[in-house]
């Protein structure tokens, strides 16, 4: 809203239309920053203007740009819980000298009270009201009514991406592969580097802060190679998800009302939804990254062409599984201590990390199922099958037994996915059972154009498109590239100005 | 870096000039261009949703389509022509309504209608000015361009310029279809299909209940019936803290009154959400014009004692413009002519 008052200043007439004009086209500002919106437009081009004219000299000045533009960033959304970013970040920050003590009993306290700090900060905004809920549901069930208080606050946006920046700082200086930054300035655009603050990649320390401190040079050719992936994440996101979630929501919404087919057009084209929307926004990371001479995780490597869901895993939120196996899965033992313990922390990391997306017992039935799914995969010792190349890397078609495993993967996932995307484990429940009961009960549905069967329009095109560029994983140079981003500039220019801007899914986590 | 962002802002342009295209045509079009091709077309979108939407119906209408003019902000939107009609004017076959209403209409933008109106020459015979205490008198009593940019008398550039600021994600693909002759999209239609702007109600008055738009308002709103009835307003019954109405305002007043001099006119103060009355120094100066003419329903009353009928905490449920204009006709401030 400060932003519509100084442009409606700067505009010269400060009638309530004027007004009300900026508030149109910043109408998003309680979404916070969007990728995907005008204040973002207008921010972008002017912290890269900054940055490469007037702050390039040294590292230092390139940094605390980088860092007011990352707190500006937060604290758009909300100036209030900027502090508590900030304050996150200060923690952890003392904490890592504390951590990096010779004295063991004394890394451990600062490691516990680091740990303390980032989960009960997660524990209050996130889970809080989930843990009052379900316990009083739990005493109720055995007869005891309780009253438990309830908090009414929000969810900090990014909360679960910027604790788990600060946490793998603290454990990587306890395990000796990172020393403490001495520099605030340097830890802090670590946390708050804005192309990530808010829905990842989640970074870590070892990866991404000798690149803070270290002077950006502009390279043209990994700028323009930014400018692509921020484009094909905008096509992803305004074109493809954005416009799947349409169909998604008005199947989702009235599914007690939709036949066996309709149901199954809805959960296919959510499982894209999520890709589109997920995927499209970490490209626009990556590429946005790479504007300010910054390279960060992968976060997405063609997930929906695993031959397994080992695989799977292996190329879906990237970043988020292999923090949870650095920091979770092998701590606890990993798959070394026999095949009981390596069962038991393969269904902690997938338990923990659905409990990690959201506070509800649908997405913890969500990790569940995935770990259900890797069970097999673990005890015939073939969870490594996939660990090298992309399927049908040297050839253009993949052959049936490749294909049949993609289908078999995908077809999973999507079932996991209504877990996902349903109100709750009872509502994917009975999503499930309708599209079973009515499939049997009205068999001849499938010979007839199901509902919502446009998604296709939006499905082929992105699957074609992810099949021609999964060799070159992180690079968009193939040679009509120009004349797809010529199609792409127009297609999101039209939907963004003919829709709703949707906010991207991950931004809840 | 230079190189950089030469070949990419040109490479920007390039790509997105069949869009940019698109839009130039789009915005000359939807200004100048004639309306003829909806003529025969009864509007009934939210007025606010299109601009000087209104002005453009009024500039293809003839002098006699219209005689009864409703004038307020987007609070009026549901004070319908036909319930109007019906209870104030006795279904007076001769009263033809036009809802010529605007998103925060000034006393300015009030003004400039009644002054386009007598230039195009339209009877005044009846008149309603609903006016907000929060609304009505800011900014000095301007015409806001975006909305009325046909009546300002803007250069085409400087209208087309306006237009393309008044620019809104929501409406583009309606504004489209219009324009192309379609159907535009439900969402952007009142809930009922009386029209507020163009009121063709020989068309639709007879298909109109109030009580049908109320329970369908219910249903979509899913009114805070049962879990939300304490009332969380405070200040009811106060003054404005300050005197609003300037001297171009007042100015403003004067020639409208003037204007309906020979109308059957009343300015009706709305019974908003806050309940507060205007200062007691406005309010010496709208009685002082309109004098028995002027209904003031805001503050503490019937009418705004149930705060569920705030949907927004601005706009009026369909119940309450119901009763607002029951009210009016109760008043008996404007006669049957």
């Amino acid at each position: 809203m400060h932003l519509t008052r100084f442009c409606a200043y700067i505009y010269g007439q400060r009638s309530p239309v004027t007004t009300r004009f900026f508030e149109n086209i910043f109408d998003l500002t309680k979404a916070g920053m969007l990728f995907n919106s005008f204040e973002f437009f207008l921010f972008l081009p002017a912290v890269f203007l900054l940055y490469w004219f007037l702050f390039s000299k040294t590292v230092g000045s390139q940094n605390i740009l980088m860092l007011v533009a990352g707190y500006f960033f937060y604290g758009w959304w909300s100036y209030q819980f900027l502090g508590l970013l900030i304050l996150s970040t200060v923690l952890d920050y003392l904490y890592g000298f504390g951590v990096a003590s010779p004295h063991r009993k004394k890394a451990k306290l600062f490691l516990v009270l680091s740990v303390i700090n980032n989960l009960g900060i997660l524990g209050v905004f996130k889970y809080y009201n989930f843990f009052a809920k379900e316990f009083q549901r739990g005493f109720e069930l055995l007869g005891f009514h309780t009253n438990p208080v309830f908090l009414d606050i929000i969810l900090p946006i990014g909360i679960s991406f910027y604790t788990f920046h600060g946490m793998s700082y603290v454990f990587d200086i306890y395990r000796g592969k990172q020393r403490p930054v001495s520099n605030y300035v340097d830890y802090g655009v670590f946390v708050a580097f804005f192309p990530l603050l808010v829905a990842g990649p989640i970074e870590r320390a070892g990866h991404l802060l000798p690149q803070v401190q270290k002077l950006r040079v502009f390279d043209y050719k990994q700028a323009v190679e930014g400018c692509r992936l921020v484009l094909w994440g905008l096509f992803k996101k305004v074109v493809i998800a954005d416009s799947l979630a349409g169909i998604v929501d008005s199947i989702f919404n009235n599914y007690e009302h939709q036949n066996a087919s309709a149901l199954i057009v809805g959960a296919v084209a959510f499982s894209f939804q999520i890709y589109g929307d997920f995927s499209g926004y970490s490209d626009i990371a990556l590429g946005v990254a790479k504007l300010f001479g910054f390279e960060v995780l992968s976060n997405f490597r063609f997930p929906y062409f695993s031959r397994d869901i080992a695989e799977f895993w292996r190329r879906w939120h990237i970043s988020l599984s292999s923090w949870f196996r650095d920091y979770l899965y092998i701590p606890l033992g990993g798959s070394k201590q026999g095949l009981a313990k390596a069962v038991r922390n393969t269904f902690i990391i997938f338990l923990v990390s659905g409990f990690w997306h959201g506070a509800g017992l649908n997405f913890i039935a969500w990790g569940a199922i995935h770990a259900i799914g890797f069970m097999p995969l673990l005890l015939l010792k073939r969870n490594r099958n996939h660990t090298s190349g992309i399927v049908a890397h040297d050839r253009s078609l993949p052959t049936g037994k490749e294909l049949t495993q993609m289908l078999g993967t995908f077809v999973f996932v999507t079932v996991a996915w209504v877990f996902f995307r349903a109100d709750g484990v009872t509502q994917a429940l009975a999503y499930l059972a309708r599209i079973i009961t009515d499939g049997i009960d009205h068999p001849k549905q499938f010979l007839h154009v199901p509902t919502g069967i446009s998604a296709l329009l939006y499905i082929v095109p992105l699957v074609f498109l992810d099949w021609q560029l999964r060799r070159n994983e992180r690079s968009l140079h193939f040679k009509y590239f120009n004349l797809l981003a010529f199609i792409m500039v127009n297609l999101i220019l039209f939907k963004m100005v003919t829709s709703k801007t949707e906010s991207f899914i991950y931004f809840q986590f | 870096m230079r190189r950089f962002l030469k070949k990419m802002s040109l490479r920007l342009v390039i790509f997105s000039s069949p869009f940019l295209l698109f839009v130039f045509m789009y915005v000359y079009r939807d200004v100048h261009c004639d309306f003829g091709i909806n003529r025969s077309y009864s509007v009934k979108y939210w007025f606010n949703a299109f601009g000087d939407f209104a002005t453009k119906k009024l500039e293809h209408s003839d002098r006699k389509d219209y005689n009864t003019f409703i004038f307020g902000s987007s609070r009026s939107v549901y004070n319908f022509g036909c319930y109007i009609k019906e209870r104030i004017f006795g279904n007076d076959a001769g009263t033809i309504t036009f809802h010529y209403a605007n998103w925060s209409e000034t006393i300015g933008g009030i003004h400039h209608k009644l002054l386009y109106l007598r230039k195009r020459g339209f009877r005044l015979k009846n008149v309603i000015i609903f006016i907000d205490t929060d609304l009505t008198f800011k900014g000095n009593g301007e015409i806001t361009d975006v909305d009325h940019y046909l009546l300002t008398g803007k250069s085409k550039v400087e209208s087309i310029a306006m237009r393309f600021s008044g620019f809104n994600r929501l409406n583009w693909k309606n504004k489209i279809k219009i324009l192309a002759g379609q159907q535009p999209e439900d969402r952007l239609r009142i809930p009922h299909p009386s029209d507020p702007v163009s009121n063709d109600f020989a068309h639709y008055c007879s298909g109109f209940s109030y009580d049908d738009l109320i329970a369908e308002t219910n249903r979509k709103n899913k009114l805070r019936a049962d879990t939300d009835t304490a009332d969380p307003r405070k200040g009811g019954g106060e003054y404005m803290p300050e005197a609003q109405i300037s001297a171009a305002e007042h100015s403003y007043l004067i020639q409208i009154k003037e204007m309906l001099d020979q109308t059957n006119y009343a300015v009706i103060i709305n019974p908003l959400y806050h309940q507060k009355k205007f200062h007691p120094r406005d309010l010496a100066l709208l009685t002082g014009v309109f004098g028995s003419r002027l209904l003031d329903l805001s503050g503490v009353n019937d009418l705004t004692k149930d705060h569920r009928l705030y949907p927004d905490k601005s706009h009026f449920h369909p119940a309450l413009a119901k009763r607002l204009i029951d009210s009016i006709a109760n008043n008996g401030i404007l006669s049957v002519r």
